[in-house]
């Protein structure tokens, strides 16, 4: 038996004779226990999409053009304080790195002045001050024969 | 299984402690009558099965917000025909794609869907109904297959009981004449 449409205050037959013989079914169909599975894939989905919420807020927020502007720039100016004014705890820990056995004698004494150096010497002995004994003492340790030069000692 | 008045939903949805419960008995009171909904407007099964996740990822998200301004159902078929639309809508890929060539594929695709269980007579229905303006088509479906009221359909549409007694009529009449063959 052919299932009639009710078409509220509208003879329906009159208004469409054709689609009036036409059997009223729903012609589309599903797989089989689709609607016992779709509740608990759609709560799944459910969970995920708090979880991801989060970070597509943050991700909202950076993106509004806004704050996406004010981020840039605090970006911007960080980089250039960062280029201009160096991190000055790296320079210590470059120095604190480098100890003085690295450095040359003549190199600490080049930074010294030479009255200072002077000053600190302790006073000598006297054979010390006397140029000859030290030249003599020279020649003795390197093998030269000193008579050929006593004269002009 | 009991069925729950959409109010106890509303309530249960609300608690958290039996908000997924509540939510999991929405989706078993209501998936059959929105998929349907959706299926006639995106006609494919697939299309009608991501369409419809997105309805109830939506319904989740914003339930607490639920004003009751209209009732549950109004509500949950609104965002059900809008997402429906929205997918259409990205279906065309390219502003080149003319949504005719859209309808027109879709019907094409009919005759080989072996979830498409019409005669001849059916696939024809559908055929002329897919011809249909968008709104005249979301129209026909709801008063047609899905028997609404024409107030119901107002609230879901946001469009005057006038507007579609007229937007229903001139469907009928486009139906017909497809059918007859003119």
């Amino acid at each position: 038996m052919k299932k009639k449409i009710q078409i509220e205050d509208e003879k329906w037959e009159e208004m469409a004779p054709y689609l009036s013989q036409i059997e009223k079914k729903n012609p589309f169909e599903v797989p089989k226990g689709y609607f016992d599975e779709l509740p608990s894939i759609i709560q799944e989905l459910c969970v995920k999409s708090q979880k991801k919420s989060i970070w597509s807020e943050i991700f909202i927020f950076i993106r509004n053009p806004r704050f996406s502007i004010s981020f840039g720039v605090l970006v911007l100016v960080a980089v250039m304080l960062f280029q201009y004014f160096p991190d000055k705890s790296v320079q210590n820990m470059a120095v604190v790195s480098i100890s003085a056995k690295d450095i040359s004698e003549s190199e600490l004494l080049a930074t010294v002045d030479e009255n200072t150096l002077i000053e600190s010497l302790p006073e000598l002995e006297p054979q010390m001050l006397n140029p000859k004994a030290e030249i003599e003492d020279y020649l003795i340790d390197n093998n030269v024969d000193i008579s050929g030069v006593e004269g002009n000692l | 299984m009991i069925e729950y008045t959409d109010n106890e939903l509303l309530l249960q949805f609300r608690d958290e402690q039996t908000r997924n419960f509540a939510f999991n008995q929405l989706v078993r009171k209501y998936q059959e009558r929105l998929y349907y909904h959706v299926r006639k407007i995106v006609i494919d099964h697939d299309d009608a099965h991501d369409v419809i996740q997105n309805v109830f990822i939506k319904v989740w998200k914003h339930l607490d917000n639920f004003k009751e301004e209209s009732g549950l159902y109004t509500w949950l078929y609104r965002i059900a025909t809008n997402e429906a639309l929205t997918f259409l809508r990205k279906k065309k890929k390219n502003i080149f794609v003319r949504m005719d060539d859209v309808m027109h594929e879709m019907s094409d695709s009919l005759s080989h869907d072996p979830l498409f269980s019409g005669d001849g007579i059916q696939r024809k229905l559908q055929e002329a109904i897919l011809k249909l303006p968008e709104q005249q088509r979301i129209v026909f479906n709801m008063k047609y297959f899905e028997e609404m009221k024409y107030e119901e359909i107002s609230e879901v549409l946001g469009v005057s009981v006038g507007g579609l007694k007229a937007s229903f009529h001139h469907a009928v009449k486009k139906i017909e004449k497809f059918i007859k063959g003119d």
